[in-house]
């Protein structure tokens, strides 16, 4: 179920910039810290929940959660995109679960682009019958359409139609509206309609040399490169006009086609270009040349009517001071020479006139009239959703808007009022502070592996070949957790001071009024003061490190049951699950008496754990860490570490246990690495110890 | 605040040998503080008396708890389930709350799990040092706040004696000597001749030397 | 009112001497004969430790009156550790009765550091209140809580300084104090490190203090070099310089070089103006004491009506 929800009440919730960032709140900080700790199935869950195109995000959304990122004031933000892509190809789905049908109404969505499918299941699993039309063979809207097979492969998209389609969305392909079905028709069958018509056509230009033969839009062209398996004749040199998205899609895709040569022209200057910085990067990196800042003013033809090139005018500036289109040149003046012509300058809705005939009035420059409050046309039983109602943006935000649309509905078949100000309310984090962030350790971004950028142009491969399972580890780890660290429970608290005391990074403080507060939204998560607590009145608002911690007593119980001495290695995911070397020791070859308990960082294992390790019957505890200065990505988890297995010997020894019981060690990556003569010198040690042979005294 | 520390585990294990069923009670207040009798310590100790026990072949079931503070009646309250199915309480609280926990569950024996030792302070995380015996009659005005009483191994109000070396007391190389302290601050603040006045023998009357001691409000008396 | 022998020394401007006693683990009277007898003669009095370094011992009154059934004037050391203001005062009016004359007041080592160290350390006075209260009962016929007593006491009262004990500039002050608790005659401790006890003795003078109070300086011969590094390490508030542990290790016969040493610094002493007298602490060495004090140029002694 989506996160999109009509609420009126006076609290709502508080999303890490990540979360927030992102138009259908998912909960980011879960999946990155799943992937973490390897519980891919988890993070599978957490991005599907209230995304519906999990898979086509995967590949190309466009992550305004890592624009809101706070690590970017660190060094910077989390790749979170490429680690969605990485966790849903590895995890497992969780099963569609089809919608009971509890409402009699029943819904008609036009349009199967994100906007409309996002509506449809949503009103599915509110319990109404939901139909979805899609003029086109297949559904997807402009993602199925346009988008490159470089860059997103079909198969995501048509698992993620199909997921919509299990819940018990009805998907008619073929069917237009004002063509094969009217809004009247409708009308009779469904009692709400909602129109999730997009921006399928491609915005022309009025300049001379226009209507020449050479000219191509772009959305039919990125159409026809997909579907006609479109080829160029040889020779040809395209200019593409443009600078946002589609205008990279168009070069790159002409590319692949043959084009002998692509340049692009576009208004913007480099820095303001629309397009994403990656995508002008790729674009750059297959060898597109570009002409940013200079407008196109007349396309030059020769007597055969063929393009010989363009003449473009330098660029002064775009948008005026109240942010409005109103470019202004200068004098420079060249022509570029090409001759095909492809313009990318814009997307805008098809004709709707025939609306009008259904009382759905449409403004004067032809798209539809709404009232943004409700999110209904003038028919109040026909509502609007996604780019055709909002203008062209991100499909993830067609999504949210499809979620809301669905609430919009839902409301007007219930009879209750409905405004769009009171969906998807939300507070979220102020920036790091300053000190805090000086104290993070700086970790290298993963770059995102891609195919050779001299040669990938030259089909329509994936260029993206996506994090490996040790980048994806590395990567996850940099998550700052956001307001997911440790939270003070007041009723325990007994105001000791030890975790402002212990905290590396001065989350704990005591303001200028003398009141003591953990600064929840400065916290790292390391874990460090959560072990120290005396009362137990810290906990961590985030689950994945108790998960890990709970797998302690199955562990166990594994290890016992398969051979003496049960011996229990709490390990750090982060440090050593990353080594390949080390995962098939755990996988293939350690022994099974040995139990592996895989912890976000050995910070998180407490005094408590080592005794409820031996307690549950092992007979000794390894706790092995990771070196500081160059793995660790925490500060002062060596020093603690050692501390609390040196605590756990003290208490067991006035029992009578021996101290090598307990072990604690920084691993060196070659140790990682080597990770088999460490435990079986353990083991031996261990061996020794039991069977009374010596041991130190 | 009060300073405690947990009796050897050996020693515990021998007080609950015969019993079957024991609660460990923590104490929310200055055990937690000082990492004695907290909750987390409540726990350690329950593990520890549970694998001891297991490997001796006679099993217990030891369960922990901790109360917001043990030396108040309505506090114990919540423990009373537990308290009753438990065969013998050990408290982690300090004395005052086992003996009130001996008071408000008569019924019950509440052993010592810990042994109480002073008042005092962390002078850094990790360590703690005893300031004040509670005498009865605070002379801290005039020693610059430094406690000769609690302080000076022999409680002198006439100090130093002759075994200061370096700041260090006769007892022990680790203790500093108090009118060592206090000498030094009056020098700070100029106030030295004040100490040449000859103070008079102590009045023990107020302290524990006059009996055990109450305190009366009656103005909060219900 | 009497006058002890040593308070009639002192105050004839005699360099005084004084020697030390420790009472033995047992009830044996004649083993405390036999240690005091080689004293008797070569000082003005002798001292008897009070469970010195908290080690029990026979109490210092008993064996006092010994002494004084032997002829030798006895110092009776009394410390605040082991008794509280009512047993004290009982004390003091016991070895009044008994006749002893001169009581020298002191704090005590602390009992951790002698053989009951589970013992109560009752610190019900210190040192400066025993001071005073001796003065008290001396001069108002009173007990500290003011109860008035039967008859005055004769007490000679003396206290110790310890030149070598921090911090070091504050104490002369405490001398000065003692002083004006009621000090008669000061007894330092044992001395090694001259040229400090030159510089107290400088700031001694500088306050006058040397003209309000007797004092007397004490030293003790060393026996052998571990003798010399046992004080330094393990006696509270003892300095031993090295270049006294140097000679002891360099002598080829210890005990005649600790006695060289002993020798030379009474010699000093005798020349710094302030000190009264030597208090020669020999204990369990008592024998050599007559050579010491012979080869000082102090024997034989005033003697007075």
């Amino acid at each position: 179920m989506s996160n999109i929800k009509y609420d009126l009440s006076s609290t709502v919730p508080e999303y890490p910039p990540c979360q927030s960032g992102c138009p259908v709140h998912t909960d980011v900080q879960e999946y990155v810290r799943q992937i973490s700790v390897g519980n891919y199935d988890k993070a599978v869950e957490a991005i599907t929940a209230p995304n519906p195109m999990a898979s086509v995000c995967g590949f190309i959304c466009a992550h305004p959660c890592e624009t809101e990122c706070r690590r970017k004031d660190v060094d910077e933000a989390v790749s979170i995109r490429a680690l969605k892509r990485f966790a849903l190809e590895n995890g497992k789905w969780p099963e569609v679960k089809k919608a009971e049908a509890t409402r009699k109404e029943k819904v008609a969505v036009i349009g199967g682009g994100p906007a409309g499918l996002a509506a449809a299941k949503d009103l599915a699993e509110m319990g109404f019958a939901v139909t979805l039309f899609e003029r086109c063979a297949e559904a997807g809207g402009a993602i199925t359409n346009f988008i490159p097979k470089y860059r997103l492969p079909m198969e995501a998209i048509r698992k993620d139609v199909e997921r919509v389609a299990a819940i018990g969305v009805e998907i008619k392909t073929g069917v237009e509206l004002g063509k094969d079905i009217s809004i009247d028709d409708l009308a009779k069958e469904y009692q709400a309609i909602i129109l999730a018509l997009g921006l399928p056509t491609s915005r022309s230009l009025s300049i001379e040399g226009a209507d020449a033969k050479d000219v191509m839009l772009a959305l039919p062209f990125l159409s026809s490169v997909k579907f006609d398996n479109f080829k160029f004749e040889p020779g040809r040199s395209v200019l593409v006009i443009g600078g946002g998205n589609v205008a990279m899609d168009v070069a790159r895709s002409a590319l692949r086609c043959g084009a002998e040569s692509v340049q692009l022209a576009c208004l913007e200057c480099r820095d303001t270009m629309p397009a994403n910085p990656w995508e002008i990067e790729e674009a750059l990196d297959e060898g597109v040349v570009m002409h940013p800042g200079w407008g196109p003013m007349k396309i030059n033809t020769d007597d055969n009517g063929n393009i010989t090139g363009v003449e473009v005018k330098e660029v002064l500036s775009v948008l005026d001071d109240q942010n409005r289109f109103n470019p202004q040149y200068g004098e420079a003046v060249k022509v570029i020479p090409c001759n095909v012509v492809i313009l990318a300058i814009g997307q805008t809705n098809d004709d709707l006139s025939y609306l009008t005939e259904s009382g759905i009035e449409l403004t004067e420059r032809g798209s539809l009239k709404f009232n943004k409050h409700t999110m209904q046309t003038s028919r109040p039983d026909v509502f609007v959703a996604g780019e055709v109602a909002f203008g062209p943006g991100l499909a993830v935000e067609a999504l949210a808007s499809g979620q809301k649309v669905a609430q919009a509905v839902k409301c007007y078949l219930d009879g209750v009022p409905f405004d769009a100000d009171f969906v998807d309310r939300h507070t979220t984090l102020n920036e790091l502070s300053g000190s805090t962030l000086e104290k993070v350790k700086r970790l290298p971004r993963q770059e995102v592996p891609l195919l050779d950028k001299e040669t990938r142009a030259q089909h329509f491969d994936l260029v993206e070949i996506g994090y490996d399972e040790r980048a994806a580890l590395c990567e996850s780890r940099r998550c700052l957790d956001c307001a997911a660290g440790a939270e003070c429970i007041d009723e325990l608290c007994a105001v000791c001071l030890t975790c402002l005391r212990t905290c590396p990074y001065g989350v704990p403080t005591i303001d200028e009024n003398g009141i003591f507060t953990i600064r929840n939204e400065e916290c790292q998560a390391c874990g460090l003061c959560v072990g120290i607590c005396p009362a137990r009145a810290i906990r961590f608002r985030n689950q994945y490190a108790q998960h890990a911690l709970d797998q302690l007593e199955d562990a166990v119980k594994l290890a016992k049951a398969n051979g003496e001495p049960a011996t229990v290695v709490f390990c750090c995911s982060y440090g050593a699950f990353a080594e390949k070397a080390f995962l098939d020791y755990v996988n293939k070859e350690k022994p099974a008496n040995l139990a592996i308990v895989r912890v976000p960082c050995v910070a998180k294992v407490e005094v408590e754990n080592i005794l409820n390790a031996f307690n549950l019957g092992a007979e000794a505890v390894f706790v092995a860490g990771c070196q500081e200065e160059d793995e660790c990505t925490y500060h002062d988890v060596e020093k603690w570490a050692a501390k609390r297995a040196a605590r756990a010997q003290e208490i067991l020894a006035e029992i009578g246990l021996e101290k090598e019981r307990v072990a604690f060690a920084n691993l060196a990556v070659d140790e990682v690495r080597n990770f088999k003569t460490v435990a079986e010198d353990y083991l031996a040690k261990v061996d020794a110890v039991l069977n009374g042979e010596g041991g130190e005294e | 605040m009060i300073v405690a520390d947990r009796k050897p585990l050996a020693e515990i294990l021998k007080n609950i040998e015969p019993y079957k069923k024991v609660l460990i009670l923590g104490c929310g207040e200055c055990v937690t503080v000082c990492m004695t009798g907290g909750d987390k310590e409540a726990r350690e100790t329950a593990l520890a008396l549970s694998i001891a026990r297991k490997k001796a072949n006679n099993p217990v079931e030891v369960k922990s708890h901790t109360v917001e503070r043990q030396c108040e009646p309505e506090y114990l309250e919540s423990a009373r389930h537990l308290v009753e199915e438990a065969d013998v309480v050990v408290s982690l609280a300090c004395g005052v709350g086992i003996q009130n926990m001996n008071q408000y569950y008569a019924d019950k024996r509440t052993l010592p799990g810990v042994n109480t030792t002073f008042m005092g302070m962390p002078v850094e995380q990790g360590v703690w040092t005893e300031n004040c015996l509670g005498c009865g009659n605070c002379v801290l005005d005039e020693t610059m706040g430094i406690c000769p009483i609690a302080r000076c191994s022999k409680s002198m109000l006439n100090g130093p004696c002759g075994g200061s070396q370096n700041g260090k007391c006769e007892v022990s190389k680790d203790t500093e000597c108090a009118w060592h302290l206090i000498v030094e601050r009056m020098m700070k603040f100029n106030k030295l001749e004040a100490l040449q006045e000859v103070k008079e023998p102590k009045d023990w009357s107020t302290s524990h030397h006059g009996g055990p001691r109450k305190m009366i409000r009656e103005d909060v008396r219900l | 009112m009497t006058k002890s022998n040593l308070q009639k020394v002192l105050e004839s401007g005699a360099f005084a001497v004084t020697g030390e006693l420790g009472p033995p683990k047992s009830g044996q009277r004649d083993v405390i004969e036999q240690h005091a007898s080689h004293l008797k003669g070569y000082v003005d009095s002798v001292n008897i430790t009070d469970c010195q370094t908290a080690i029990v011992r026979t109490s210092s009154i008993a064996t006092g009156r010994i002494l004084l059934d032997m002829g030798i004037e006895p110092n009776i050391q009394m410390t605040v550790r082991d008794r509280n203001r009512i047993a004290i005062q009982a004390d003091v009016l016991g070895a009044a009765a008994l006749g002893i004359k001169n009581i020298l007041c002191l704090q005590g080592d602390h009992a951790t550091l002698g053989n009951e160290p589970k013992a109560k350390n009752v610190n019900d006075l210190d040192s400066m209140n025993l001071i005073s209260a001796l003065k008290k009962m001396r001069d108002e016929q009173e007990f500290i809580g003011g109860d008035k007593m039967d008859a005055p006491i004769d007490i000679y009262i003396g206290a110790v300084a310890n030149p070598f004990a921090d911090p070091f500039e504050y104490r002369p002050y405490r001398l000065a104090k003692k002083i004006a608790a009621g000090a008669d005659f000061i007894q330092t401790q044992v001395i090694f490190d001259m040229e400090r006890f030159e510089r107290y003795m400088e700031r001694v003078r500088e306050l006058g203090l040397h003209k309000k109070v007797h004092i007397i300086a004490g030293i003790t011969p060393l026996k052998s070099v571990g003798a010399a590094r046992y004080m330094q390490n393990n006696v509270a508030g003892m300095l031993v310089p090295d270049h006294i542990i140097d000679r002891m290790r360099k002598a080829k016969d210890k005990k005649a070089e600790g006695v060289n040493i002993a020798v030379e610094m009474i010699e000093h002493l005798k020349t710094i103006e302030g000190v009264a007298g030597v208090h020669i602490m020999a204990v369990a060495w008592e024998e050599i004491v007559p050579e010491i004090v012979t080869r000082a140029g102090l024997y034989p002694r005033p003697k007075f009506d």
